[in-house]
């Protein structure tokens, strides 16, 4: 991929300045346009006040009310982070601009439309990395390396619950409406932590999935996998309720706990002992995630990683640790679960209001 | 009839949003004071509003259209009083012709005495705050009703259980951590309501004329001891009544949250509060200074077992020993308990499963019972 190093620092255009943008992308910004790494040169959102609100602390920064920009300031990356809907437009015009993309996650609403991004791409000669921080996680590339390395045996099944009362500082209803979500929990938090599971165990070879969408999006959902080496796992979602948060790996000589959103801990328990280790992995000499050496012990360094990494990516004229072709694998796996999508069952709804519930599920009416 | 339903995230609320959309008995319209509070309805294709609830315009705005308010919001006491006066006047706004406020049997105390009724005065010098909180709820109600149309009916249920409910979750996760525990081994009565039963109420409370103005206490039909409330969600669990804690009524001291909740409310500080603001923080100083510093636990506990965490409310609730009445209910409001205490369990159970608890359901067996793969094993 031809890609020319931009003059230092790398010139940043930033579409949507919801939750995402104002919590994560804005102090990690403004730290490396501190260091000299970045500049802010122009922002987008169609709320023009959000926009100026967003652009304040930075120096250059401009807020624009559409895409206008892209077409007279000359850009290095583009940062998606708008709502789902609008990833491909945003993606293909900035690349069309010549801009290498950061996009949030979900890379798109549907594969098909994720496919086009990564034609574009292609064409333009530009990178689009993905937003799956996780990867970035020292005990997400810990777990990575057991199971790759067989160092407990291989695995023989997983357990995953995950998810709490929704809690995300939303700025407007766009995550709850179909047509701007596109999915619920699943979509949502369901593409980091299915990302996971292909990082780690690859693609199943069959799958069950059930959720409790009735006309609307999904706050429950719970899959079963299958893979060809024999290992099974489920995997639980919510935003309705608080689940254990917890993964659980069962290799044949041990068991090993992670908790969600947890980027540094791990709990080892070998078989015939009832006691287990737990404590923060510690990197050892040569530890890294990342072809520009990074990893992350949380959240915000995982956001830090993650915009470094485009950002070595960018200058070396290499590709990122996590590009559109990682990014698509949780996706086609989420289609398949909500094509072969089955209603919950739900011990406590009436008869009636059992057969209304699965008619909506199927996209009747009642 | 159309429903606006405030409060429509939390337990009751959302299960009567489920309830009207599912089975069509009334059009229904959720609001709720954020976007971040959609979730759980948003499984459903609705016209919901979000506003906040001390807003009157917006308020007025998102009750435009409906008859009947379900008010249901919960939260501390700001949260509980704050709401009632904007929520009164948009109501008159917009036309509404009653309001059901959901208030609570702790206007009467966590153990009330033999006798209680919906006669009974009340007061709001309870040692808990939430108790306190409804009462003035109730008074303030009862204040502003003469300032509008909108009737305003109340109901007073106890233990509330049901899918999403607290109760039953909480017993749970002590079956899971061995910390369940009895005061009077359980048999202090538990005056339960099965949410769908509290439903029927909210909806009869709807419809029922001539009872403007009045509460109700609801229940279910059966009498029921805190000991079968929690016998079946224990054996659920893969627990049983033995590994149940036996404790005897603790003295309890109050809390911070407590001594400043009381002090806030005290003649003193009513009398201090006109006073320039450096004598109030210094006579508030010395007042607190006057709290014992609190107690650090021991080092020498045993930490291998578990240990029950009595709590205050939990102690007053096991120790009731009176079966609220609903007679009054069942005579104005024509209220009959639908579903049956073991029927509202069964269900309860099964939306523990539902929410990934491992638990087992009658006629299964426990090793099946989990799920596939290892559910068995999310256990913290």
């Amino acid at each position: 991929m031809k890609v020319t190093p931009p003059a230092s620092p790398c010139r940043i255009a930033l579409f949507g300045c919801g939750a995402v943008s104002e919590h994560y992308y804005a102090p990690v910004l403004q730290h490396l346009e501190k260091e000299g790494a970045v500049e802010v040169v122009a922002v987008f959102d169609p709320d023009a006040g959000r926009a100026a609100k967003f652009c304040a602390p930075f120096r250059e920064a401009a807020a624009y009310p559409d895409e206008s920009f892209l077409k007279k300031t000359p850009l290095d990356l583009a940062i998606i982070a708008s709502p789902v809907s609008w990833h491909e437009s945003q993606t293909l015009a900035a690349l069309e601009a010549g801009m290498a993309v950061l996009c949030e996650k979900p890379i798109a609403g549907d594969t098909e439309a994720a496919e086009r991004m990564i034609a574009a791409a292609k064409k333009h000669g530009r990178f689009l990395a993905i937003g799956l921080l996780r990867r970035f996680y020292a005990n997400v590339h810990f777990t990575r390396q057991l199971i790759e390395s067989k160092a407990l045996g291989a695995v023989k099944g997983f357990s995953i619950q995950e998810g709490g009362p929704f809690n995300w500082p939303a700025r407007s209803d766009s995550f709850f409406r179909k047509k701007t979500a596109g999915g619920g929990v699943l979509l949502d938090a369901g593409v980091h932590v299915l990302d996971q599971v292909i990082h780690w165990f690859g693609e199943p070879q069959e799958l069950n999935y059930a959720d409790d969408a009735m006309g609307g999006l999904e706050a429950n959902c719970r899959i079963e996998l299958r893979y060809s080496s024999g290992c099974t796992g489920t995997v639980q979602l919510s935003r309705d309720w608080q689940t254990s948060n917890l993964y659980v790996i069962e290799f044949e000589r041990a068991t090993l706990k992670l908790r969600a959103g947890d980027a540094r801990d791990a709990e080892l328990q070998l078989n015939g002992s009832s006691f287990a280790l737990e404590g923060p992995l510690k990197a050892r000499a040569g530890a890294t995630v990342s072809a520009a050496g990074h990893w992350a012990n949380s959240f915000p360094e995982a956001f830090m990683a993650q915009v470094k990494d485009v950002i070595f990516a960018i200058r070396s004229g290499g590709l990122p640790t996590i590009p559109a072709t990682e990014g698509i694998r949780s996706l086609r796996l989420i289609e398949q679960c909500y094509q072969n999508r089955t209603l919950m069952e739900m011990p406590w709804l009436r008869s009636e209001e059992w057969k209304a519930g699965r008619l909506l599920a199927t996209g009747g009416g009642r | 009839m159309k429903w606006a339903v405030l409060g429509a995230s939390g337990f009751v609320g959302s299960r009567m949003v489920e309830r009207m959309h599912l089975t069509g008995e009334s059009p229904v319209r959720p609001i709720v004071r954020g976007f971040t509070s959609l979730a759980r309805l948003a499984r459903f294709d609705l016209d919901w509003r979000v506003a906040d609830l001390t807003d009157v315009a917006e308020l007025t705005k998102a009750l435009e259209g409906c008859d009947v308010i379900l008010h249901s919001v919960v939260g501390d006491e700001p949260v509980i009083l704050g709401s009632i006066a904007p929520v009164y006047e948009a109501a008159q706004r917009a036309g509404v012709r009653r309001i059901v406020y959901l208030s609570s049997s702790s206007v009467h105390g966590l153990a009330p005495d033999p006798s209680t009724s919906e006669m009974t005065a009340l007061s709001d010098n309870q040692p808990f705050v939430y108790n306190n909180a409804k009462v003035r709820a109730e008074r303030l109600w009862t204040k502003l009703r003469p300032t509008g149309k909108v009737e305003v009916v109340g109901l007073r249920p106890s233990i509330v259980f049901g899918p999403r409910s607290r109760w039953i979750s909480d017993v749970a996760e002590q079956a899971r951590h061995g910390t369940a525990y009895f005061l009077r081994e359980g048999s202090g009565l538990c005056n339960t309501i099965y949410i769908d039963n509290l439903l029927d109420a909210i909806i009869d409370a709807a419809k029922a004329a001539d009872i403007d103005g009045q509460y109700f206490l609801v229940r279910d039909a059966e009498t029921v001891t805190w000991k079968d409330f929690y016998e079946p969600i224990l054996e659920a669990c893969g627990s049983d009544l033995e590994a149940v804690h036996q404790v005897e009524a603790p003295e309890f001291q109050p809390t911070w949250k407590d001594r400043l909740a009381g002090l806030r409310q005290s003649h003193l500080v009513k009398m201090i509060k006109p006073l320039s603001p450096r004598i109030a923080i210094r006579m508030g100083k010395a007042a607190l200074n006057a709290v014992p510093a609190p107690v650090e636990s021991s080092l020498w506990a045993d930490t291998g077992k578990p240990s029950p965490n009595v709590t205050p409310e939990i102690a007053a609730l096991q120790q009731c020993a009176w079966q609220m009445p609903c007679a009054r209910a069942e005579k104005l409001l024509g209220y009959r308990p639908q579903i049956s205490f073991a029927e509202g369990m069964k269900r309860s159970i099964g939306w523990l499963k539902f929410a990934g608890y491992p638990v087992t359901l009658a006629g299964e067996k426990r090793s099946a019972a989990n799920g596939p793969a290892l559910a068995s094993r999310i256990d913290p």
